[in-house]
């Protein structure tokens, strides 16, 4: 599932960083010389300053990537160019439903694919049953009884837990060189499976993305701060990343690979956490494109108790991070790739950094004035409050949410928008944890562990 | 003592209504919601394969139109010309390989007359078929493509650019340009048992054109007059 990330990545406003950053430049000389009483000491803090500055230089260029996205979504023309098609020779195509312990919601998930509008000839579903404990093998065993052919089985009893790892095994059954990924709670639209089909006559096309709505948006304030955070991941961020040629990612459901391109990269890997990211970014170093259908719109669930979300984010976090350590010089070297493409590339990959990265800021600071760098300091703090109030309240994710719900026509859920504060305070210190235990996984080689996110079996009120 | 007292309580009110305010109306929507319906997933619109027949005459101008057989333009169809003898195309150096059966080339390709290219090809720049000739897979170029008199093309079309296909040029597949289309007399798009869509920004036509399916021009499209 694509991660939302801009709530989870803030920036500060360009305008605020500037002035710190030159804040900072401008002091650390001060600083230098006040530090009289070592010269061990005047050099710690000359280093400090320095690491101040580059954080907020990371934390401006996101400010500028998010300002852009933003102003291109309200006043750029929508790049889609695949809108028009509608008849075309449809090729054959397998849609695997990812399910573990899923008895509340498989059976709503095939009746709404088995709904769809794609000849069924030219359809094959293929229900990854992974290890699953309780009845949803069952419940799979019926449907495919009753649609014989159209819905396949596929028990996998043992093997390496993951969705990687399940998906990796299931690929055997792929009939066409199109897979189409769902999760077991997501009841896709009878046009769904045409409108994600579409971008892959397009030779150039590795995957593609449609876009995904929370259905028990109004379960508890939870849910409904996840719903703004998800406009602005999809509607803003997604989209501007594809108006302007940049990278959108494949989420790993309500998406899907070209399998040929797939091979061509190495398959599926089952040792990462974000098998999604690591996919899209290893077809972008191969050439190949990920487009993203902003109008290919399936419900999902999201999280509705904060445990749940903050195992949620966390895992996205790691794996994501996890991604970034892997691919990020492949990125950087790779022929095929357009410089929107690698820039665009490399801030997806470290988006998740921006917590650590803010809370290793204020740490800064912090010590900056507790080495007593007070004149240098005191020349801070107003800049330093600014950034504050900018993180807090004028974030350029905060633009985002907000373009985001007016696209959508829900201005009044822009009423909640200061409250999602709150969920991005919650989630700091979870990305930092992540942020340690991926460069743990990194360097020790442990193996990783999958964590499943609970489901809810929630109906979309008529 | 009393004023000092006074004026750090008033300073605390204020500070406590300004910081507090923002808050209400996120207080409000979450205690007496006003939009907290899941946004409604709208169903793409249903196939409409239009009428059997249609024609667009000389001067009409359209944005999207189904028909089985949709002439664009008047006038006979010219007679196909017969297929010269072609040789097989081979992919120039620094090509590498793509996809199931196709080639990926990162500069302009130029393709000469009478060749026969087996495969998909993706163009990382302009690509130009000098036709006649006949290609046998889909074709992907990014700054604009252009295939010349009598070419067939076995698959679907794509360009980020501009295309131009000349006269008595046939497309089997899809055609869609991010720019603009432009299509000469007797140039047949589609085949009656499979009707394809073709779409681009600006679409100009000068007729007679023969589409089997679709044609979507998203800012304007036009049939010139004779």
């Amino acid at each position: 599932m694509l991660r939302s990330t801009p709530l989870l990545a803030p920036c500060p406003s360009r305008v605020f960083s500037s002035g710190l950053v030159i804040s900072t430049l401008w002091s650390a000389p001060v600083l230098a010389q006040d530090t009289n009483a070592t010269q061990g000491a005047s050099e710690l803090v000359l280093w400090l300053s320095g690491l101040l500055v580059a954080v907020m230089v990371y934390m401006l260029a996101y400010g500028l990537r998010q300002a852009l996205f933003a102003w291109q979504r309200m006043w750029g023309r929508t790049r889609y160019p695949y809108a028009g098609v509608v008849q075309a020779d449809w090729p054959q195509v397998t849609v695997f439903v990812a399910a573990h312990n899923e008895e509340a919601v498989i059976a709503q998930s095939l009746q709404a694919l088995v709904t769809s509008d794609y000849p069924h000839e030219r359809m094959r579903i293929v229900v990854v049953n992974d290890r699953s404990s309780d009845g949803t093998a069952a419940i799979v065993d019926q449907w495919v009884a009753r649609h014989p052919d159209r819905v396949q089985a596929f028990h996998r009893r043992g093997g390496k837990p993951g969705k990687a790892a399940a998906l990796k095994d299931a690929m055997v059954q792929a009939q066409g060189d199109i897979a189409l990924v769902f999760d077991a709670d997501y009841t896709p639209a009878p046009g769904l499976i045409r409108q994600l089909v579409v971008p892959f006559f397009d030779p150039e096309v590795g995957a593609v993305m449609g876009r995904v709505v929370p259905r028990n948006a109004g379960t508890n304030l939870l849910t409904r701060l996840l719903e703004l955070e998800r406009a602005a991941g999809y509607q803003v961020d997604q989209q501007a990343r594809m108006d302007l040629h940049g990278v959108p990612q494949y989420g790993g459901t309500v998406g899907g690979v070209r399998l040929s391109a797939l091979r061509a990269v190495g398959g599926w890997h089952d040792d990462v956490l974000a098998e999604d990211t690591d996919i899209t970014i290893r077809l972008l170093v191969a050439g190949w494109k990920t487009v993203y259908n902003n109008e290919a719109t399936c419900h999902e669930e999201v999280p509705e108790e904060w445990p749940v979300r903050l195992r949620q984010v966390q895992r996205w976090a790691r794996g994501h991070h996890q991604v970034m350590l892997r691919h990020s010089l492949a990125l950087m070297r790779s022929p095929t790739v357009t410089w929107q493409e690698r820039l665009d590339g490399l801030l997806l990959l470290g988006i998740f950094l921006n917590a650590p990265l803010m809370l290793l800021g204020w740490g800064l600071v912090l010590g900056l004035y507790y080495l007593h760098g007070f004149d240098a300091v005191g020349q801070w703090i107003p800049a330093f409050a600014l950034v504050l109030q900018a993180c807090l309240g004028t974030f350029a994710v905060f633009m985002h949410t907000t373009f985001a719900v007016l696209l959508d026509g829900h201005r009044e859920r822009l009423r909640l928008l200061p409250l999602q504060g709150a969920s991005f305070l919650a989630s700091l210190p979870v990305m930092t944890r992540a942020l340690l235990g991926a460069l743990l996984d990194q360097i020790t080689r442990r193996e990783i562990v999958w964590a499943k996110t609970r489901r809810y079996a929630t109906k979309v009120n008529p | 003592m009393n004023d000092l007292l006074l004026w750090s309580l008033l300073l605390l009110t204020v500070t406590t209504v300004l910081l507090v305010l923002p808050f209400y109306p996120a207080w409000s929507e979450w205690r007496r919601p006003r939009d907290r319906q899941a946004q409604a997933v709208d169903p793409p619109a249903a196939l409409d394969t239009g009428p059997r027949a249609l024609q667009l005459a000389p001067g009409a101008c359209f944005n999207t139109v189904h028909a089985r057989h949709l002439m664009l333009g008047s006038g006979a169809m010219p007679a196909p010309s017969a297929q010269p003898t072609l040789q097989r195309w081979q992919p120039p150096a620094g090509a590498r390989p793509w996809g199931l059966h196709g080639w990926h080339i990162g500069h302009h390709l130029d393709i000469p007359a009478n060749q026969l290219v087996p495969c998909s090809l993706v163009v990382r720049g302009r690509l130009r078929a000098l036709g006649p000739g006949r290609i046998e897979g889909d074709i992907k170029a990014r700054d604009g493509l252009h295939l010349g008199p009598g070419t067939k093309l076995q698959g679907n079309l794509f360009c980020e650019g501009d295309i131009w296909l000349d006269a008595g040029c046939s497309v089997s597949g899809l055609v869609m340009a991010e720019g603009s289309l432009h299509l000469a007399p007797g140039v047949v798009i589609g085949t009656p048992q499979h009707p394809v869509s073709v779409c681009a920004d600006v679409m100009d036509v000068h007729g007679p054109v023969l589409v089997h399916g679709s044609v979507q021009a998203r800012i304007r499209g036009s049939v010139a007059c004779a």
